[in-house]
């Protein structure tokens, strides 16, 4: 019995995907407050540099668990968030459609920071945290 | 042949005409063709897809969107976006993708466009969605000019085309025009050649629009020539309708002279003209048939009268001459009482003035009728003038005038007339000077002027005013002033000259400028040369 739950849970964990934040180099240290005020643009500067968010397009699994897990507000509410934020001139971050592009664009613009599957990540991007999904 | 030219060369202008509006709108079509592909390049390269660069698209997100604005426009067209160190990322032609974009060196400013060969280049540098002085690449649009072959015209007649320097669209064959302005025409040889330069994108290049002028002006010289073999159809019509119609206006007309002339010439008023015809000739018979008939019974009537005056004055002639005879007699041979003779010599006085009325009626009965006899010869007028003066001295001497003869003036020596009447006419105006001026003198002068001998006789006598002057010339009228109840006189004297004088082919006007400052009769005859 104990075997099967090991196994189990072995396996579960072996589906488990393992997800990071990376940023490109420059930008360093940053705590899961200043992570979502970024994604929500309520941060744009730091220390001299622009920040530049990037998202992956909607539906996306990752980007749901990153929103879920970092910006902590489900699709219904950003979505009034985001057309109240529009009447004040604001956009939400651009979206790549591929995790493959935003790391691109991640090693390519000073000050970007996205996320992607763990095992994308290269060793020129910065990773900033961790998290794993079940798919719950 | 002025006129054919003359409308040719309208033809031309209207085809040079013709041609610069063509020429203006197609290049105003091109203009905004080109001017929306500017639009075209300005909005894609704005696009937030366009931050896909920074990420090298590599999801090729951008690549699909040129494909599929190319295939949009189904023209000889590329889209191609270069990262900022010109390597092409994205492109409409997949195999252009990863290489170096070969005229980097063009692209200077943010946005513009350069010509290589045909092709033009329209730039514009791309920034990022979320910084807008960040550049990542630049957007170019290639676009082959080729394309604007479907703006060109092509037909037989004409075609057009676009050139700058030697880059030719449209057709390969071109001219060379001595100037080039800014825009033109050139009538060349066989080609009218209209121009003009294009405007902002397509700067330095030109829009040519050429027509082959035979071919133009093709229908003109058809028109010619087919006017060329009508004409002889044309003439020969006018002639048959003319031929045709003569019949009906011409004809009638020919009688009708005919018939005038014969009247002319015999004098017979009787004939009346036939035509058959209801139309203005038949009523102009008609009336010239009615006009006939009046004059006809006009004429009748005066013959009467003349033959009526002329027997009449005949008869009357028989016992006045009886009267004045008696009379004479009776003043010399009888001795009559101062009281008796005064009566006698009023008889014979208002007798002798009957006889001369007669005699001016029935000279004047004869004129009208036609009848004087006239003996035209050469005369030398100066004696025959002098002769009537110096016969009719006596007469101014009695009433102490001064009586002038003068014929300097006068250039010719001979006159054909009947000398008779002219000797009649002078002596008739000189003694009317000569009853009409009581003091002063009286002057006859003879003398040439344009073609014309002309008799003046002057005096210093009553004068006329001037609206009574046509009355003289009446039968029977005399105007009422002092002399005249002194004088007498028949009031046929002027009457009777006036008419001789047209016997002769010349005539009588008499010049005053007013009462008391005298008269000047003119008598004039046409010289013969």
């Amino acid at each position: 019995m104990r075997v099967i739950v090991l196994l189990l849970s072995l396996a579960l964990h072996g589906l488990a995907t393992e997800y990071a934040i990376i940023s490109s180099t420059q930008l360093q240290n940053l705590s899961k407050l200043q992570i979502r005020a970024i994604f929500l643009k309520k941060l744009t500067h730091l220390k001299g540099l622009h920040i530049i968010p990037v998202n992956l397009p909607y539906n996306n699994r990752l980007r749901s668990s990153f929103e879920k897990e970092f910006v902590k507000m489900d699709e219904s509410r950003l979505k009034s968030y985001w057309s109240k934020q529009h009447y004040l001139g604001e956009r939400p971050p651009i979206i790549m459609k591929s995790e493959e592009s935003a790391l691109k664009f991640i090693q390519n613009v000073e000050g970007g920071i996205s996320y992607v599957s763990l095992d994308k990540v290269d060793s020129i991007v910065n990773i900033l945290y961790k998290w794993s999904d079940t798919g719950e | 042949m002025y006129n054919v030219l003359l409308s040719e060369t309208k033809l031309v202008d209207k085809l040079i005409l013709d041609q610069d509006r063509k020429a203006r709108q197609v290049s105003k079509l091109i203009n905004a063709h080109i001017e929306s592909l500017e639009k075209e390049v300005m909005f894609l390269s704005r696009l937030d897809l366009m931050d896909d660069l920074l990420a090298e698209d590599i999801d090729k997100r951008v690549s699909r969107l040129l494909k599929q604005r190319k295939d949009d426009y189904g023209l000889d067209l590329e889209f191609h976006v270069l990262s900022s160190n010109y390597e092409i990322l994205s492109s409409s032609n997949k195999t252009m993708i990863a290489k170096q974009f070969m005229f980097k060196n063009k692209l200077q400013a943010t946005q513009g466009q350069f010509y290589i060969d045909k092709k033009l280049y329209i730039y514009t540098k791309i920034f990022a969605s979320f910084e807008n002085t960040k550049d990542i690449g630049f957007f170019i649009l290639e676009y082959n000019l080729e394309n604007l072959k479907f703006y060109l015209e092509h037909s037989v007649n004409e075609y057009a085309y676009m050139q700058r320097d030697d880059q030719h669209i449209g057709v390969e064959k071109s001219f060379n025009l001595k100037t080039i302005n800014e825009k033109g025409v050139e009538i060349l040889k066989e080609h009218i050649v209209v121009y003009q330069k294009m405007e902002s994108l397509l700067e330095g290049w030109y829009i040519f629009y050429v027509v082959k002028k035979s071919i133009a002006l093709e229908f003109f010289y058809e028109f010619i020539r087919f006017m060329l073999y009508l004409s002889p159809l044309l003439i020969l019509l006018t002639l048959y309708m003319s031929k045709k119609f003569s019949r009906y206006i011409v004809s009638p007309i020919e009688e009708l002279t005919e018939v005038t002339d014969e009247i002319v010439v015999s004098k017979d008023y009787s004939k009346l003209l036939y035509m058959s015809s209801s139309d203005e000739i038949g009523r102009l018979a008609n009336s010239f048939n009615v006009l006939l008939n009046t004059t006809d019974k006009t004429l009748d009537a005066s013959e009467a009268k003349s033959a009526f005056i002329s027997n009449m004055s005949h008869e009357l002639k028989t016992p006045l001459n009886a009267i004045i005879g008696f009379s004479q007699y009776l003043i010399l041979y009888e001795k009559l009482t101062e009281e008796q003779l005064d009566l006698v010599s009023n008889i014979e006085n208002s007798s002798q003035y009957l006889l001369e009325m007669i005699h001016g009626i029935l000279d004047i009965a004869k004129i009208e009728a036609g009848k004087v006899d006239t003996n035209f010869q050469l005369l030398d007028c100066e004696k025959i003038a002098k002769d009537c003066f110096m016969m009719l001295e006596p007469l101014a001497y009695d009433k102490d005038l001064k009586f002038e003869f003068e014929s300097k003036r006068c250039a010719v020596k001979h006159i054909e007339t009947d000398e008779k009447i002219f000797k009649q006419i002078l002596i008739n105006l000189l003694s009317n000077a000569i009853k009409y001026t009581k003091e002063g003198k009286v002057s006859l002068e003879l003398l040439t002027r344009d073609d014309k001998l002309i008799v003046e006789v002057k005096d210093s006598g009553i004068g006329i005013e001037k609206d009574e002057m046509g009355k003289l010339f009446k039968e029977f009228s005399r105007i009422e002033n002092e002399i005249s109840s002194e004088q007498k006189g028949t009031g046929l004297g002027l009457s009777l000259s006036k008419k001789l004088s047209h016997i002769l082919g010349g005539d009588i006007y008499l010049q005053s400028d007013g009462k008391n400052s005298g008269t000047t009769a003119v008598f004039f005859l046409k010289l013969k040369d």
